[in-house]
């Protein structure tokens, strides 16, 4: 490289040092092909650490070296720096910057006044000097913490590598990066610190993701990206993984720091802040198919998620590692072979037969009921048997004998079931010029009885540790509200009647899903009293036949060749004859009596008819003392991470990290004194 | 040694306390010493019973008397503790730590200071309009 252009440098005198810094610029040294600085800077204030900011106003500058020995060393691609005058040692790097413009260079701390340090500028520094004149400001920073922490790898450009440390300079606002190009990386050790400006300063991102598949497609319903400082660790642990519970929760748990949370399809402007470290975010995968509706949830994250909140904090710990994580390696969206998901809303129907095959269920008021069993099934109504037919099949049919049952319930069912006036059909047989209300399908609608936002009295704690929800439903009674499920949520409830079985089913839904399902069954069995003409019928017409064929026998025996020898015979024969007469007369008798009867059905409590007919939650408060006065002498609950210079107030403060020239007696006073509660 | 002698309206849990001018007292530290806990020796004096805070320049602290002051003849003893908050104030507010109680208010955190009590109320939301009517319900067979 050609270098023809005269190092120049200006120095920018902090306003937080009172002496001055001098500079001595040496020629540059020709037949090198690097060049050489030396500055020296004086503090007569004197502070003990402070650090030395390099910035390039000028892009073009290639490369720099800087370091503090004497000894230049070989040129640029070797280190040549080591500590220096015995006290921390400093960074030995070279670094190359990309033909953009970049802020800052370099920084490194030094504990004495007038370090000497050497700046080497390779390649063409631009534009025939280095900006003009003020390429290279020399700025400095007199609070700076000591400790370093340890650097990584903070960005994947292939022109430069990025280290930073672990270690958060909340003191300053200068941005200390090192960038090394990878063709020259020769990075013994990053031993810098980064500043959290105003923006964001976390470089990783966090995501969960939640899919869902409806009917062959997979759709993101729900995620989150957070981002979190390179300290701190993120981890999630499942929780609450029932059997047939629909949203199973994974709560998610921050180490230490709070994160910047925004919704994935959000854009990155959006990030908020969030001190909640204990969040409970949905991913998951389930299925429920206890009443026979699956749904199937994918979930996707490259959040190391533990089977429970123990492994997740032995990850923070150190004891476990991402690989221990269940998900360990998988960050796809995992498939599912359950079956495809179905629409809550999609209940299979019965279509009702109109052939005769099946059942017929009628809808009936007492009028109707009493019309049929009266006046169309047991009657003698040349009316209604039109025909001979007609009366054929009344009288030689039961009709008692196709009754599948005969019930009552204390409400209108016109919400669940539609009817249509139909005829009323038993069996084969239909009357005809009949008009009853009957139900074609045995599905049924399920009728909405309420939907509302359930809130809690306070707003906060209280709502939740205070009080006990009861939601009373008719013909099941009380069923207990989970009350982290419910409160601040929409709740609606469903319910379903089963003609067949007098069955309730009712479904509660939070936020439009389904998250409870409570049985009842209501209703009372009406007997039906019915006696049994078929049997009488036919054993009517036996006898009348019966009757008429002894008669002729019996009377062709009576008085007839009567001889001594025969007497026997002819009085065998007139008995023969009257034991005909009698069992004729005994069947005449027999026409008197009546035909059996029969019941069907059988009573049941009536008490399953008697109920509250709406639906009401019952609010239990236990009551709690609060002092008026307790958040304005000991401020309130928290639970937060972070500096203590923004406390005031009361404040109680646990695991402290202190860092602090005080002895370890002083400052295990100080711990205990924070913990047990001080005024800021 | 010279001192700074203060009398404050002392909150010893209190981060930082509000010094007026002091008044600045010669006295000797009985030794052996214990440079958290030293002792003063004044000059006999009534004043000295009106003080209750100290800054010992020579030690870098602030101190809070611990013990009513002792007399033995010309000399009034003063036993004082270090105030640890008030002297490292600086390094406790660049520190981190958990905060369990402060002016970051979450409405959710239950108050530990709640006292619960055996009484109970009890309340009623009407969610629903009632069911009505009747049906009575008849199934045929074919």
């Amino acid at each position: 490289m050609s270098l023809n252009t005269t190092f120049l440098t200006y120095i920018y005198n902090n306003n937080l040092m009172t002496g001055t810094i001098k500079v001595n610029n040496s020629a540059f040294e020709t037949g090198k092909d690097y060049y050489t600085m030396t500055m020296t800077c004086s503090n007569s204030r004197g502070i003990d650490t402070f650090v030395y900011h390099i910035t390039s106003s000028n892009g073009n500058l290639p490369a720099i070296i800087l370091g503090g020995s004497a000894n230049a060393g070989t040129p640029w691609g070797c280190p040549f720096f080591g500590s220096w005058g015995g006290l921390s040692p400093y960074m030995d790097s070279i670094i190359s910057l990309p033909n953009t413009m970049v802020s800052t260079l370099y920084s490194e701390t030094h504990g004495i006044d007038n370090v000497p340090f050497y700046s080497y500028a390779l390649g063409n520094v631009g534009g025939g000097n280095i900006g003009g004149g003020d390429a290279i400001l020399i700025e400095i920073d007199a609070d700076f913490p000591i400790f370093m922490g340890t650097p990584y790898v903070a960005n994947n450009d292939p022109n430069y590598t990025e280290y930073r440390c672990t270690q958060d300079n909340n003191l300053s606002t200068y941005c200390t990066e090192i960038m090394v190009n990878n063709d020259l990386a020769h990075v013994s050790s990053a031993i810098n610190y980064y500043s959290v400006t105003n923006t964001i300063p976390y470089n990783k991102v966090w995501s969960i993701q939640n899919y869902f598949k409806a009917n062959g497609t997979i759709a993101q319903t729900k995620g989150y990206d957070f981002k979190i400082r390179p300290t701190a660790k993120i981890a999630m642990y499942v929780t609450n993984q029932i059997e047939g519970d629909a949203t199973p929760n994974a709560h998610i748990v921050i180490s230490e720091y709070p994160c910047y949370v925004k919704p994935y399809n959000a854009p990155d402007n959006a990030y908020a802040e969030s001190s909640n470290i204990d969040s409970t975010y949905w991913w998951g995968e389930w299925q429920d198919t206890e009443n026979g509706i699956t749904y199937i949830g994918y979930g996707s994250t490259n959040i190391p998620i533990f089977e429970s909140q123990e492994d997740a904090q032995k990850y923070f710990d150190g004891e476990l590692t991402i690989d221990d994580a269940i998900n360990s390696g998988d960050t796809t969206i995992r498939t599912s072979t359950i079956g495809d998901y179905l629409d809550t809303t999609d209940i299979p129907t019965i279509n009702m037969s109109s052939s005769g095959v099946g059942v017929y269920v009628y809808a009936l008021s007492e009028a109707q009921i009493k019309d049929i069993m009266s006046n169309y099934l047991y009657t003698t109504d040349p009316q209604t048997q039109t025909t001979i037919g007609d009366a054929l099949w009344l009288w030689g049919n039961n009709p008692i004998d196709f009754m599948v049952d005969c019930y009552y319930i204390p409400f209108d069912i016109s919400s669940f079931y539609t009817t249509i006036n139909a005829n009323l059909k038993f069996g084969t047989y239909q009357f005809t010029g009949t008009s009853f209300p009957a139900v074609k399908e045995t599905n049924g609608n399920r009728l909405t009885l309420f939907s509302t936002t359930f809130e809690g009295v306070y707003g906060g704690w209280r709502d939740y540790t205070q009080f006990n929800y009861d939601l009373y439903l008719p013909f099941y009674g009380f069923f207990p509200l989970d009350i982290y499920r419910y409160l601040n949520h929409t709740i609606k409830c469903e319910m379903m009647f089963d003609l067949t079985t007098h069955n309730i089913r009712y479904y509660l839904y939070v936020d439009g899903k389904i998250t409870d399902r409570i049985d009842a069954s209501v209703g009372i069995s009406i007997p039906i009293m019915a006696t049994d003409m078929v049997n009488k019928s036919k054993h009517d017409r036996d006898i009348h036949y019966g009757v008429l064929t002894d008669s002729i026998s019996a009377g062709a025996s009576i008085g007839m060749g009567v001889t001594s020898n025969d007497f026997g015979g002819a009085v065998t024969g007139i008995i023969g004859g009257v034991s005909h007469i009698i069992s004729g007369v005994k069947q005449y008798q027999e026409l008197n009596t009546q035909a059996t009867q029969g019941v069907h059905g059988g009573f049941s409590s009536s008490m399953n008819v008697y109920d509250v007919m709406y639906a009401y939650l019952r609010i239990t408060e236990r009551q709690a003392i609060i002092p008026s006065k307790v958040n304005d002498l000991y401020n309130y609950p928290s639970y937060y991470m972070g500096a203590l210079a923004s406390l005031s107030g009361y404040c109680e403060i646990e695991d402290v990290q202190l860092y602090s020239n005080a002895t370890e007696e002083e400052q295990e006073e100080i711990r205990g004194l924070l913990k047990g509660g001080v005024i800021f | 040694m010279t001192v700074n002698a203060y009398n404050i309206n002392l909150k010893l849990n209190s981060l930082d306390k509000t010094l007026n001018t002091p008044t600045q007292l010669s006295c000797s530290i009985k030794e052996p010493c214990d440079i958290l806990n030293p002792v003063l020796m004044l000059k006999r004096n009534s004043s000295n019973l009106q003080y209750n805070y100290f800054y010992i320049p020579d030690f870098g602290r602030y101190y809070y008397v611990t013990s009513p002051i002792e007399r033995d003849g010309p000399v009034d003893y003063l036993t004082l503790h270090c105030d640890v908050l008030k002297t490292w104030k600086s390094d406790i507010l660049s520190s981190n730590g958990t905060v369990t109680r402060s002016n970051f208010y979450n409405k959710n955190i239950p108050e530990p200071l709640a006292l619960s009590i055996p009484q109970e109320t009890i309340s009623y939301r009407k969610l629903s309009s009632a069911l009505s009517g009747s049906t009575y319900i008849l199934i045929v067979g074919g």
